[in-house]
């Protein structure tokens, strides 16, 4: 295993890329009050378009608050950050993220949920409901398109986040811990979901979890962040062929050297 | 329902109409028997009267002006209470500017601005039309802004992800999030200004359930009083159960009893 910056599945890519991240010397601070919280700290990262990221890192190391900065829900204190060669100022439809949470709207059904994410809905009904079914049925939750979030079990709930997020066709997606609060069997069908969508899409994933054998199974690479204020400490690939066991040998032999090297 | 469910609610309807008719009795052996001095009329007595009433038009006229004054009144203090709640809860340096002034104002019951009304609108339609705004505006107002500041801010980020314009904003997310607050305010904001109509009515107009009240009350005829009391009443409750049904409609989500 080499512990080198950014040498992903993609290494070659340019700039302009439009799944192409470039997180240059960021900072994040908060004012809590008369303190001044450092988040983020000198974080440097390149993620190639196409790979799948994923950052671990103890908890209140800033994580979240990278993906949130990446999404344009926040923006950094110093340092900037592009996607696609293009500065992030805000949010936009090339990024998408979903939460921990579903953050479904509970008054409205399920396909109306996944509607609101299409970019120019509203110009055509018929089109636009073919496109919320058909994300749906990427999803496994065709037959639920009238159904209300709060008849949906939290797995579910999550698929419709996943498709309402994909209904803008970002070439990122954000996922901060979106299978931590699933049940073990559920997480796991999840995992393989995403990968299933991540490798028919064009699509860079970035995912903040906390659990070792998710990042090692999904990701191309792992973004190791350092106690707060994070900042970069070692970008790990994963030079395991897809689809990953967790029950191989080679599987385990990385989970390891991982566990040795956070150690 | 099934069937035991369909039992409890009318052993509930009849606890409901125990004490009425408790009173109805009451009233009607009191008044029969020499009691209440010869001035409260008996039950035959309203009756008699309610007939009378509904033959000539009388009733449903005073009914159809108070309810045309209270569907004016209400619409346009809906449409002032909720945009300025809004925007009170968007803008909080607007809030600052106007939330002490009204806040101050909604100390005031609406019936103590009926004679400065009078003496500034007259004792025409103007009159009752602001003491129906002025009472059903605030209950609306201090709901709308509830409502909005209770909305999730997680529901907030999102909305920026999916780069909801104003309008989708407005119709996606702040209507239906502050709806269950926007009902109730709705709700008190109606009946509050129904009850401060009536007080209008009696004190200035020449029409309408306040007004046939005082009229009575000039004639002595108790019996009509109590018609227009009772009236007040039933319309009240009336409003009371729309609300319920437009409730149990539109916050179906809450409660998983969407129709489909």
């Amino acid at each position: 295993m080499r512990n080198t910056s950014c040498v992903g599945k993609t290494a070659h890519v340019i700039g302009k890329e439009p799944g192409f991240v470039e997180v240059i010397n960021v900072g994040k601070r908060f004012g809590m009050g008369t303190r001044v919280l450092e988040a983020l700290t000198d974080l440097d990262l390149i993620i190639p378009a196409g790979d799948f990221v994923t950052i671990i890192g103890q908890s209140g190391c800033g994580k979240t608050t990278l993906l949130r900065l990446i999404a344009g829900l926040d923006h950094p204190s110093e340092g900037q950050i592009k996607v696609g060669g293009k500065l992030v100022q805000g949010t936009g439809w090339d990024r998408g993220m979903i939460f921990q949470e579903p953050r479904l709207f509970p008054w409205a059904t399920v396909a109306h949920n996944v509607d609101l994410g299409l970019p120019d809905r509203g110009q055509d009904q018929q089109a636009d409901q073919d496109r919320v079914m058909a994300l749906l049925r990427l999803v496994g939750l065709e037959d639920f398109a009238i159904a209300y979030p709060g008849e949906l079990s939290g797995g579910m709930a999550q698929r419709v986040a996943l498709a309402r997020a994909l209904a803008g066709s970002p070439k990122v997606l954000l996922l901060d811990e979106p299978l931590g609060a699933l049940d073990a069997v559920t997480r796991m069908r999840m995992q393989n979901e995403l990968l299933r969508i991540w490798q028919t899409r064009a699509l860079t994933m970035v995912a903040v979890t906390h659990d070792l054998d998710e990042a090692i199974l999904l990701s191309t690479q792992i973004v190791v962040l350092s106690e707060r204020p994070g900042t970069v400490r070692r970008v790990i690939p994963v030079d395991l062929p897809y689809p990953r066991d967790r029950t191989t040998l080679e599987f385990n032999v990385f989970r390891q050297e991982l566990v040795g090297m956070l150690a | 329902m099934d069937k035991g469910g369909r039992t409890q609610k009318f052993q509930g309807f009849l606890r409901g109409i125990a004490l009425p008719l408790l009173a109805l009795i009451c009233w009607g052996l009191a008044t029969t028997q020499g009691f209440g001095g010869g001035i409260l009329p008996t039950p035959k007595d309203v009756v008699t009267a309610f007939g009378r009433l509904l033959a000539t038009k009388e009733l449903q006229t005073h009914i159809q002006i108070s309810l045309f004054r209270i569907g004016q009144g209400f619409f346009l203090a809906t449409g002032l209470a909720i945009p300025i709640g809004i925007l009170v809860a968007s803008f909080p340096r607007f809030g600052q500017t106007v939330l002490p002034t009204l806040e101050f104002l909604r100390q005031i019951p609406p019936v103590a601005w009926i004679p400065v009304f009078i003496l500034v609108l007259g004792i025409g339609e103007a009159t009752k039309l602001a003491v129906i705004i002025y009472a059903a505006f605030f209950p609306i107002l201090v709901n709308t802004i509830l409502g909005m500041t209770q909305i999730d801010h997680r529901f907030w980020e999102v909305a920026r992800l999916l780069q909801f314009s104003r309008r989708e904003t407005l119709r996606e997310l702040i209507l239906p999030a502050a709806a269950p607050s926007l009902i109730a305010g709705l709700r008190l904001g109606l009946s509050n200004s129904w009850r401060a109509l009536v007080a209008a009515e009696m004190l200035a107009a020449f029409s309408g359930l306040g007004y046939m009240i005082m009229a009575a009350r000039s004639l002595v005829r108790m019996d009509e009083m109590f018609i227009g009391i009772a009236v007040i009443g039933v319309l009240g409750l009336l409003f009371d159960w729309g609300w319920k049904v437009l409730e149990k409609h539109l916050l179906c989500w809450q409660n998983r009893s969407c129709d489909r």
